[in-house]
């Protein structure tokens, strides 16, 4: 359902409004209408005095004469009130002798009436009678008046409630029309000025999500710009060792010049293979399972045996607990091979690379311990960035491993930390994660 | 004509010394800036390629500290980074030329040639001492009617002759310009290649001086 701000307060206002009016309006009727016919009360009382004291005051004939000879009884067309005074005039067959002085309403000639009966100190009645019918309507139209100026007003304040919702909900819709202008690669923030107070938290919160917007999209331009940028290398390699390869002026030259040609093919292979790695990690979301990291060590420990061997690099594992956690199974490898792969590059024959299974009651921790040249503290935070290679060290990694398993650790939920090897020289990458799943001590 | 290659990725520095060596340079590698500039400073190379993104120390800084030091030798800048500002900055620090990483093998020879061509203060690419003339982009040397093909070593030591006519080169100074610093260099090596080029060219193409070295005629 669509919820619009705006519509709402119209409807709400407006209602409220309407309800107030018409409760205002069918009070005011029902007092009028009362009062009108309180009133009309009054003047049957008074003419019923004035008829009855005329007759006293002047005489019969000057009475009579005031009045048409046909009309002896007194009846007015409009009000339709009639006068009747007894014993002068014929009485109606409807005015029964025991009627009490007072007011009446009853049945007279065919229709209901409203009658007034006033006796005279000298044995004579007087009798003023309206019809009802001509009385209510008398009544409701003078009622109806009073809703006049209720019934215009209604209008005229519906129009004002929705000119002046609109206006006052104009800055959001700026806000919104602003917001909407946004080039999406670099949003500008949103101005506070003239935003009503209640909504400058939530501008506010727009714009510190949009400058996170921000940082990621030039985190991402970087990356894209140093991606192409390091691609050049491998790609200058192979160009060259092509070209060397034609130059060959011998088949014993020939199959010389095969064998860097071959490595740089592979070193293109696994760039394009990290930088796949790492937009996979960034785009995917892997299910978690328990995984027995125990399990996984030994298995990536015999994976990268022959590679130490190679190297002169004694390779084992601390399983100090048998760590089982609850994690992504591809993103956790990525993690643990490629702090391994770090540690086999950087520490020299005759070194030392141990996986270390190890938990508090917090944590899940997996380190990656080696004896190597360990990293300067002032160089640690930038090696975990993408395409970063220690100043120094030869420069055919592409600079992406760590950078990789630090974005499979966060994926998982967990941090990647390096740390110094606290029994000398050496590194220790450590991934740690809060513990969900049981971890017995081995 | 030797070459100081600096290039910290060694198997881009590995394929370029191929390349270079192919192409009848001297080349010599090294992977960062401060140990360039302490090549440098011995004034055994004829031309420098030089990386921008190196450890140590900045392409740009040895650049920069080649040129403050009235260093004149002529360097190509090779880098990855490709932006006009790169360049212009690369250039203004005092690079003759400027080369964008992936680069034809075939370009950067011909970069080469330019630079080298333009430190002699000619503009004709055939180096020529009045009689004797040398293409370099062809190895095509020519005597009075004689046009031949030469070796590459062969082309390297006429080359290095006929850069500076008239100047007498010794048998050590010959082999600094001629082999890099991992190249063996038989004794007689120099002997045999000026035996090459008189047997082609004829006699009279190099002069010897006896005690001295050899020349090319001056230009006249």
């Amino acid at each position: 359902m669509k919820r619009s701000l705006q519509q709402r307060l119209s409807l709400l206002l407006g209602g409220a409004v309407l309800f107030a009016g018409l409760v205002a309006a069918a009070a005011s009727f029902i007092l009028a209408y009362g009062e009108a016919t309180e009133f009309q009360d009054d003047i049957l009382r008074q003419i019923a005095v004035l008829a009855a004291h005329s007759s006293r005051t002047l005489p019969v004939g000057a009475y009579v004469a005031m009045q048409p000879p046909a009309r002896l009884k007194l009846k007015d067309t409009e009000t339709r009130i009639s006068v009747i005074r007894l014993p002068g005039d014929p009485r109606p067959d409807w005015l029964t002798a025991n009627l009490a002085v007072g007011f009446h309403t009853l049945e007279a000639g065919g229709e209901p009436a409203r009658v007034f009966v006033l006796t005279d100190p000298p044995g004579g009645t007087t009798v003023v009678a309206q019809p009802t019918e001509t009385r209510d309507e008398i009544a409701l139209n003078s009622a109806l008046h009073t809703l006049l100026p209720l019934v215009l007003l209604l209008p005229v304040m519906a129009w004002l409630i929705v000119r002046i919702v609109r206006r006052e909900l104009a800055p959001v819709s700026r806000l919104a029309a602003h917001l909407d202008a946004q080039p999406a690669e670099r949003p500008h923030p949103l101005s506070v000025r003239g935003v009503p107070e209640e909504i400058v938290p939530f501008v506010q919160a727009i714009n510190r999500l949009l400058e996170r917007v921000s940082d990621l999209v030039e985190q991402q331009r970087r990356f894209i710009t140093d991606a192409a940028h390091e691609i050049r290398s491998p790609l200058t390699a192979l160009s060259v060792q092509a070209q060397n390869l034609q130059q060959a002026a011998s088949p014993e030259a020939m199959h010389e010049r095969f064998a860097p040609l071959q490595a740089g093919i592979e070193r293109a292979r696994k760039l394009t293979e990290q930088l796949l790695r790492l937009a996979r990690i960034q785009a995917g979301t892997e299910p978690t399972v328990d995984v027995d990291v125990s399990a996984l060590a030994r298995e990536l420990i015999g994976e990268y045996l022959p590679l130490a061997e190679a190297k002169g690099i004694d390779v084992g594992l601390d399983e100090r607990v048998a760590l089982t956690i609850d994690a992504a199974p591809d993103n956790l490898r990525l993690v643990i091979t490629n702090g391994l792969e770090n540690a086999l590059k950087y520490v020299p024959a005759g070194g030392e690379v141990t996986i270390r299974l190890d938990a508090t009651d917090l944590y899940a921790i997996i380190d990656i311990v080696d004896n190597g040249p360990g990293i300067p503290e002032a160089e640690r935070a930038r090696v975990l960035d993408p395409f970063y290679r220690t100043p120094g060290t030869r420069g055919e990694g592409s600079g992406l491993g760590l950078t990789i398993a630090r974005e499979a650790a966060g994926r998982l939920g967990g941090n990647l930390d390096l740390l110094d090897r606290p029994e000398g020289s050496g590194l220790v990458v450590r991934y740690r994660q809060r513990r969900a799943a049981t971890a017995s001590s081995a | 004509m030797r070459l100081l290659l600096v290039e910290d990725d060694p198997m881009i520095g590995e394929a370029v010394s191929v390349a270079l060596k192919d192409a009848a340079y001297a080349v010599d590698w090294v992977e960062d800036g401060a140990t360039a500039v302490n090549t440098l400073a011995h004034g055994e190379h004829q031309a420098v390629l030089l990386d921008l993104g190196l450890p140590k120390r900045d392409g740009l800084a040895v650049l920069r500290q080649l040129r403050e030091t009235g260093n004149q030798i002529p360097v190509i800048v090779i880098t990855a980074r490709d932006g006009v500002d790169d360049r212009i900055l690369g250039l203004d620090a005092g690079a003759d030329d400027y080369l964008v990483k992936p680069f034809d093998v075939n370009e950067l020879l011909a970069r080469l040639r330019a630079v080298v061509r333009r430190q002699t203060g000619t503009a004709d690419p055939v180096l020529t001492n009045g009689t004797l003339s040398l293409n370099p982009a062809t190895r095509e040397a020519f005597h009075g009617d004689i046009a031949v093909v030469l070796s590459a070593r062969e082309f390297a030591l006429l080359h290095t002759l006929l850069l500076h006519p008239g100047r007498i080169f010794s048998r050590a100074e010959l082999e600094t310009h001629l082999y890099g610093w991992n190249e063996e260099v038989a004794s007689n090596a120099v002997d045999f290649l000026i035996h090459g080029i008189r047997r082609k060219l004829g006699a009279a193409a190099i002069r010897n001086v006896r005690g001295a070295g050899w020349l090319v005629d001056r230009t006249l």
